[in-house]
């Protein structure tokens, strides 16, 4: 690894790092604008209550050091008691919920990636003939689908006239659904990226040798296009990840799965404010990572790449 | 004053005028048929008109927009209007798709036209024909104001920074760095919490028969989206910029931005065009998800998203009135995508594969 290319990383380790924290500070201001403060909405409350309850949990200092205070419990992943799931950490109903949402999100993402890239090739070696048409009506109409319209043509579909799956997340076989849903639309873009990447390494001189020198049309695909081909979809690597996170928001919400999407959703509906703050930034750390790390490995795995 | 003598010069090169015929009317008319005006735009909507499945898109949309302009004017229900609530009649709600209630029947039988509800009515008996359509109305107004907006950001930006450059550039860029790394559903779906709570029901006016929610969307748009449009037209501008024409302006004293405005951003307009009509879908998608979060459009109105999300509740009573909106979306969104990718080969010929 060259000075340049560590350098670049260490670069994009600072952007991501200031990221994370921009989200933090914007997310505690912007919170915090809101009128009345967390427990102005339930019942009558006396004044003296209110008064005890902003002391329990800080409220009553300074906005400054409430959010010194913010940013220390942060750096410890402490993020503070729900409002409105009394007696419960915030980071434990996010520990709750990741321990599914990742293994939700994790069998999305390697299902996109490894029928993208199929379908991807397979369009490619075809093109313009039958499968690659049907390919590309497939992945056309697909990105034209919010997930949650996928997810509930899935739930009518498969729970409630084949009856295949349960309707509940939380049950045996109850995530093939939800993972469905949130895998369609990468891996049409998956599909579209690989194919035309594809198509680009198909025209370059390197194939052209390799075909020369008699190498088989199925050698030339696998040991050449392919390799090259997958470069492009390192990038989307990250997006992807962002996709998932966030559509998993309302697919968990549909299919019922206890996960952070959910809730994520139920605070919003709440008015949970801790629980909102740290759903974001927990949400949005993994998603500057991923986009992190991607962006790394597209460098170091294409040395011609320019680090600009 | 001496009259100079004309000598014939029979080695001279010069055309002998005395031989020359006036060209007659008919070749005239050749002359000028020989070769047509092209201008780049003409060049590429006959690209366009071409694209078979950007055409059928392209009159997908042009019915589907008249409709959400016109059908509301004439509809004889209201999408606000609650059917049967005067005689505080059940049998209004959830009517199904071409039923009719108990005094309409009643009307009906007595030989009198009742206009009829094609999709039935929702649990609170409005009618949901117009409902989906109010719905598509407010989606695709959402959308189209969503990426003005980006547009017009996007395009001062990008065009600033690109031509200014420099450190001015420097900074400028890193701003649209940090802003293109915040993960944007997120944001979004935080600045609408919050902008629905702080603005509450300070509004007054338009915006306040538009709703928070909508307020905070096109908010948000104008903070966080416009960044993608800015670096595209950034990239467009520090290419153009060194052509001489842009040289030429500047040593004829023509302001900076009279150079942005005459010079390069007409340079840019194809890069415009597409960006734009790829930034409706996305927008109308983001609006859907946000209706279904149920940070969308206030009630009564419903945008598709909102109808889909309400519809949600009753899905396995009522499928089709989750099927109705989500289709809907799948359309527009769909002929929006692919009249875009029309536009991108019919512009820039180079991109296609």
């Amino acid at each position: 690894m060259s000075v340049k290319t560590l350098f670049y990383i260490l670069k994009r380790l600072g952007m991501a790092l200031l990221t994370i924290f921009l989200v933090v500070t914007i997310t505690f201001f912007v919170m915090n604008a809101i009128p009345g403060g967390p427990f102005n909405s339930e019942k009558a409350v006396s004044q003296e209550t209110l008064d005890a309850l902003n002391k329990k949990y800080g409220l009553d200092k300074p906005l400054m050091e409430q959010y010194f205070n913010y940013l220390k419990n942060l750096v410890r992943f402490d993020f503070g008691p729900s409002l409105k799931q009394k007696g419960r950490m915030v980071t434990d109903i996010l520990a709750d919920g990741l321990a599914t949402s990742a293994k939700l999100g994790f069998m999305a993402a390697l299902l996109a990636i490894a029928f993208g890239i199929v379908l991807g090739t397979t369009a490619a070696v075809f093109r313009n003939k039958w499968p690659d048409k049907v390919i590309m009506v497939f992945t056309t109409g697909s990105v034209a689908m919010p997930s949650f319209v996928i997810g509930t043509f899935l739930l009518i579909i498969f729970c409630l006239n084949l009856k295949l799956f349960p309707a509940n997340g939380a049950l045996k076989g109850g995530l093939v659904l939800p993972i469905v849903s949130l895998a369609l639309y990468p891996t049409s873009y998956i599909t579209r990226l690989t194919r035309s990447s594809m198509l680009d390494v198909n025209q370059q001189d390197f194939i052209r040798m390799a075909r020369a020198k008699g190498v088989g049309k199925t050698k030339v695909i696998y040991k050449h296009t392919l390799r090259n081909a997958l470069i492009p979809v390192i990038t989307y690597v990250g997006p992807m990840i962002a996709y998932i996170l966030t559509g998993s928001l309302v697919v968990e919400q549909i299919f019922s799965v206890p996960g952070l999407g959910r809730a994520f959703t139920s605070s919003i509906i709440n008015r949970d404010y801790t629980l909102i703050m740290g759903t974001t930034i927990l949400l949005a750390a993994m998603v500057v990572f991923m986009n992190l790390v991607s962006d790394i490995l597209y460098t170091v795995i294409d040395p011609r790449i320019d680090l600009a | 004053m001496e009259k100079k003598k004309k000598i014939k010069n029979y080695l001279s090169f010069q055309i002998d005028t005395s031989k020359l015929v006036p060209a007659t009317e008919d070749e005239k008319k050749q002359a000028s048929l020989v070769r047509e005006r092209h201008t780049f735009f003409g060049d590429a909507m006959k690209r366009f008109f071409k694209n078979k499945i950007a055409v059928v898109c392209s009159v997908v949309m042009l019915v589907i927009i008249l409709a959400v302009i016109f059908i509301p004017m004439f509809w004889p229900y209201k999408y606000d209007q609650q059917l049967g609530i005067l005689e505080s009649d059940a049998s209004y709600n959830n009517l199904a798709p071409f039923a009719y209630g108990t005094t309409e029947q009643a009307r009906r039988d007595a030989g009198e036209f009742v206009f009829p509800h094609i999709f039935g009515t929702d649990s609170l008996g409005r009618d949901y024909f117009i409902r989906v359509i109010y719905g598509a109305r407010v989606s695709l107004g959402v959308g189209f104001f969503a990426s003005l907006l980006v547009l017009v950001i996007g395009i001062i930006y990008g065009s600033v920074s690109g031509y200014v450059g420099g450190k001015v550039d420097l900074v400028m860029m890193r701003i649209v760095d940090i802003i293109y790394s915040l993960p944007d559903m997120l944001m979004i779906i935080l600045l609408s919490v919050v902008l629905n709570r702080v603005l509450g029901d300070s509004l007054t006016g338009v915006f306040a028969t538009l709703g928070v929610n909508m307020i905070s969307i096109f908010l948000v748009f104008a903070l966080l989206y416009w960044v993608g449009m800015a670096r595209l037209i950034r990239g467009q501008i520090l290419s153009l910029k060194k052509q001489e024409y842009v040289l030429a302006a500047r040593s004829v004293g023509a302001s900076p931005a009279r150079i942005i405005r005459k010079h390069l951003l007409p340079n840019c307009i194809s890069i415009i065009i597409i960006t734009t009509a790829l930034q409706i879908p996305s927008a109308i998608f983001t609006e859907s998800f946000l209706s279904f979060l149920g940070l969308g459009v206030s009630a009564p109105m419903p945008s598709l998203g909102s109808l889909a999300s309400d519809a949600r509740s009753a899905v396995f009573s009522y499928s089709y009135r989750m099927i109705i909106p989500a289709l809907m979306i799948f359309i527009i969104v769909l002929s929006l995508n692919l009249i875009g990718d029309g536009l991108r080969d019919a512009f820039d010929p180079k991109l296609k594969n």
